[in-house]
């Protein structure tokens, strides 16, 4: 019996000793600016939730839509993740708000899923429950046995990180009041402009990969909890055309979505890929970001009920308070943008 | 199934659990239905040639007995002497054409499946014909496999022991499967019984034969592994100069690590089973010659080449006509020395040949043969030099000399084990004149992973430093408080799983050693 | 004989109390070079054959199994 316990006492340790170092020698994320002060925000506080891929934390900005309108929003969104990593992260996601509207980027709806490494990014922040477990059991992600370890527990996928480990905190605590925003000031103009959403008359037909499947599940999944799914691709030159336009147009109309396509409304949001972008058309700067934001905010005030104006109400002070760092970070960036 | 692969430890655990829950009588039926599963999951069909192999072994063992049995009484019947001898012949003949059937059928199947391409490759230069070549894929460990399986027929012949009419015995003797990678090889009067007799659990025991696993699986994947990165580099020819030198060095390192460490991951398994197997190495580099060196390192294969291959062909008829004709000469060492040439010769041929059916190994058998050779003609003469000189052979100074001495020989043989074919070695011995080309730091990946490869290296010789002084490290950690072995035993686990190379980034590793 | 026997020991390995030592295998004394040319020698020497069932160390740890193992070759 003593050696039963003293066994249990050593493999608890050795648990404890594990999990710790798997914490240190795990690389900061990007989901590391959003997820812990995600969970943190007061309950049911939130009402629009975005998800996806760099596409939503590049060029969706929660706080100028809370500038516009008082809708309170957040970006949860980790890199080259698809819908698949998405919808895994909104069922984790949606046990600590309930949001009216979830906004999801469908950028990717006809890529593979993302390479396992990205897969990290989203499963290493969720917690090891039911859901994370069903997204590591997921066939489409068909991991291998060593590949499932190292996702119940970080430390086997990065043991070997110890050259690069970080005692010190690994979250910016410093940038929670951009609710899972990145921003960006930087101007790299694209060189082929509006281009790429020309039909040049030779439409080739796309068919959505397995990744779409997902979005189809989230949809089934909001209805059943009564949230409202809506669709978006956000303006991009680079992984984005007509052809794909189009094909994600029929797809969503076949399956009764909700989809708004931001590439073709590129006169109305007044995105220029001269000032407006960081990368050269594949992601929106703070200039680029802003205008989609205000549209977006507009679009969602106008066509959702129950998107209430939070801005007076005493108990969201904490995002007025915010507000007015957001507006001394950015707002200097913005306007050299719009003079350059 | 890989020695360093989830399903190794979940079975190591798995098989040792159920061993100590089954009732005593019954536990050698778990090791029975491990070593099946282990197996027929890594190799298939093709566990069938070890059954069949291990059948022929079972009935070849019984015949002789029987045949011993007949024989021994034939004393005992009233017939005249002249009589008695015929019958003796005659069954002395029986006993022998068994032993020779059991040994054919045996290393048939070890030729067949292991040495094919080179036969074919010899016939086809002989008589120019074109039989194409094939591979089989040899089941885990064959040619242990192999010698163990040998030495108990060859032993039942010798009337060393009586053969087991349990064929369980044989089974488990023979299909042992921490064996099933590269040994020990063992005896059937070392571990037939052990291992189908039921052991009590030992809480201790079990705890310290998990550490000697985890101390294994360090010096398998931190040090040998990093250090391998820097040989394999250094091995493909694309760097000159000093660096060479580091890269033979660095082999030296990577097989001690590797192959002691696997050893310690086996002993450690059976010793889990509560089965004491046969240790393969004891500190081989504190050894003062070659020969002592051999002594102490794969024990277990020098114990085996030198009771059924040595001794045999020292005391064969044969030689012992060419030891009585060599002592006629007056200079009784070189008489001595003459009648060890066959011997010899036989010892590190097959030694070379074990390894493989290449020029490179067998020249590797037979740069030991002449070094043995020529170490023992000049024994008497080092030490007329030695008193010449009035040189202090029990001092340390000269014990680490020829320490060092030993070591570079036996660097020199490992770097003819580790090039490709022998034309490797020319060109190793080109390059090294260069100028050096590179720095350490790329070949290790960073200065950070040749810092581990020292540390690890440092570790490893102290630990051999106390092991050749008589300290027992375990005991020694034994008599310490809970509160300090648990913080020894976590740092342990903890180096192995921080600075372990395995996992993503890392193909499953194999043992150098698993392939003969 | 066992005079004889220790003559040749002492050729092949001088130094050694031969007369107490009980336990020249198992303490690693006579190495296997040394058995056998012992076993050459005490062949010639005797005019005996050994075979390889009697190369077992308990014959060659000391003076008087090596002369028990001599006698029983001599009948």
């Amino acid at each position: 019996m003593k050696n039963v316990i003293k066994t249990i006492v050593f493999i608890i340790l050795l648990l404890i000793s594990i999990h710790t170092f798997g914490y240190f020698l795990r690389p900061s994320f990007t989901l590391d600016n959003s997820w812990p002060a995600f969970i943190k925000e007061k309950k049911n506080t939130i009402d629009v939730l975005f998800i996806g891929d760099s596409g939503i934390y590049s060029d969706v900005s929660p706080m100028a839509i809370y500038r516009d309108t008082g809708i309170t929003s957040y970006d949860l969104a980790s890199p080259a993740a698809t819908n698949m990593a998405a919808y895994y992260a909104m069922l984790e996601a949606v046990k600590y708000q309930h949001p009216k509207v979830i906004v999801m980027n469908v950028t990717k709806m006809f890529d593979g899923k993302e390479t396992n490494a990205f897969t990290h990014q989203v499963a290493d922040i969720l917690p090891l429950n039911s859901n994370k477990i069903n997204m590591i059991n997921d066939s489409n992600y068909s991991f291998s046995d060593s590949d499932k370890l190292g996702f119940i527990e970080p430390f086997f996928k990065y043991h070997d990180n110890w050259r690069k480990i970080n005692f010190l905190n690994k979250t910016n605590k410093g940038v929670y009041y951009l609710k899972g925003y990145i921003f960006n000031s930087i101007k790299k103009s694209a060189n082929n402009g509006r281009s790429y959403m020309e039909d040049d008359g030779s439409v080739q037909s796309l068919t959505p990969s397995y990744v779409a499947d997902y979005i189809l599940k989230a949809k089934e999944y909001c209805d059943e909890n009564d949230i409202q799914l809506l669709l978006i691709s956000v303006p991009d030159t680079i992984e984005w055309n007509y052809d794909k336009y189009v094909a994600a147009s029929a797809w969503a109309k076949t399956n009764n979505l909700t989809y708004l396509d931001f590439n073709d409304y590129l006169g109305e949001l007044g995105i220029n890929y001269t000032n407006d972008t960081y990368d050269a058309g594949n992601h929106l700067n703070i200039s680029g970001a802003t205008k989609l934001s205000n549209y977006l905010g507009e679009y969602l005030q106008k066509n959702y009920d129950g998107l209430v104006d939070h801005r007076s109400d005493p108990a969201y002070s904490s995002w007025n308070n915010d507000l007015q760092k957001y507006i001394a970070t950015t707002e200097s960036s913005y306007e050299a943008l719009q003079n350059s | 199934m890989n020695f360093i692969s989830l399903e190794f430890i979940a079975l190591i655990f798995i098989s040792t659990i159920i061993y100590y829950i089954v009732p005593i009588k019954k536990r050698y039926l778990v090791i029975c239905l491990a070593n099946a599963f282990f197996y027929v999951y890594s190799c298939k069909f093709r566990s069938l040639y070890l059954l069949a192999s291990m059948v022929s072994i079972f009935f070849a063992g019984l015949f002789i007995n029987k045949i011993i049995i007949k024989k021994n009484e034939v004393k005992e019947l009233k017939i005249d002497k002249e009589e008695k001898k015929l019958l003796k012949k005659k069954y002395n003949k029986q006993k022998k054409l068994i032993l020779l059937l059991a040994i054919i059928i045996n290393l048939g199947i070890l030729l067949v499946l292991k040495y094919d391409n080179f036969f074919i490759s010899m016939i086809n230069s002989l008589f120019s014909s074109k039989i194409s070549f094939h591979t089989f894929i040899v089941p885990f460990a064959l040619s242990y496999y192999t010698l163990s399986a040998l030495s108990y027929i060859i032993d039942v012949y010798n009337e060393k022991y009586e053969a087991t009419n349990n064929f369980f015995k044989i089974f488990l003797f023979l299909s042992f499967y921490p064996l099933m990678v590269e040994g020990p090889i063992c005896r059937f009067n070392e571990i037939g019984e052990q291992l189908f007799e039921g052991h009590q659990f030992d809480y201790q025991k079990y705890c310290n034969n998990l550490l000697r696993i985890t101390w294994g699986f360090m010096k398998k994947i931190v040090i040998a592994d990093r250090v391998g990165v820097c040989v394999d580099a250094i091995f493909s020819y694309g760097y000159s100069g000093p660096l060479i030198l580091l890269g033979v060095f660095g082999y030296v390192i990577q097989i001690y690590a590797e192959f002691s460490g696997c050893m310690d991951i086996v002993i450690g398994i059976g010793g889990l089973f509560g089965i004491k197997l046969p240790e393969n190495f004891n500190t081989p580099f504190f050894s003062r010659s070659v020969d002592e060196f051999w002594r102490r390192w794969h024990i277990t294969l020098g114990t085996w080449l030198k009771d059924y291959i040595f001794y045999p062909v020292s005391i064969s008829k044969l030689n012992m006509k060419v030891s009585m004709l060599a002592h006629k000469i007056k200079w009784r060492h070189l008489a001595d020395t003459i009648a060890m040439i066959l011997p010899l010769f036989c010892v590190w041929f097959i030694m070379g040949f074990w390894h493989g059916p290449t020029n490179k190994y067998i020249i590797y058998g037979m740069y030991y043969f002449v070094l043995m050779l020529l170490s023992y003609l000049l024994k008497p003469l080092i030490k007329k030099i030695n008193e010449l000189l009035h040189t202090n052979t029990e001092v340390f100074s000269y014990h680490l000399l020829q320490s060092f001495i030993t070591l570079i020989f036996v660097t020199l043989g490992m770097a003819l084990f580790r090039v490709a074919d022998l034309n490797g070695v020319k060109l190793l011995i080109y390059m090294v004149q260069l100028p050096m080309n590179s720095n350490i730091s790329i070949l290790f990946n960073g200065y950070a992973n040749l810092m581990i490869v020292i540390l690890g290296t440092i570790t490893l010789f102290i630990i051999d430093l106390m092991k050749y002084h008589g300290i027992n490290i375990m005991d020694k950690l034994n008599e310490q408080n809970l509160v300090f072995k648990y913080i020894v035993y976590l740092t342990v686990i903890m180096v192995v799983l921080i600075f372990g190379m395995y996992g993503t980034g890392y193909d499953a590793s194999s043992f150098i050693y698993g392939g003969f | 004989m066992k005079n004889r026997i220790i003559e040749i020991l002492n050729q092949i390995k001088p130094g050694v109390d031969y007369n107490s030592e009980k336990h020249l295998i198992t303490d690693g004394i006579l190495t296997s070079f040394d058995i056998v040319t012992l076993i050459a020698n005490l062949t010639e020497e005797f005019d005996i054959e050994i075979t390889i069932k009697d190369v077992i160390p308990e014959n060659f740890e000391s003076i008087e199994t090596l002369e028990k193992l001599v006698e029983s070759k001599e009948e």
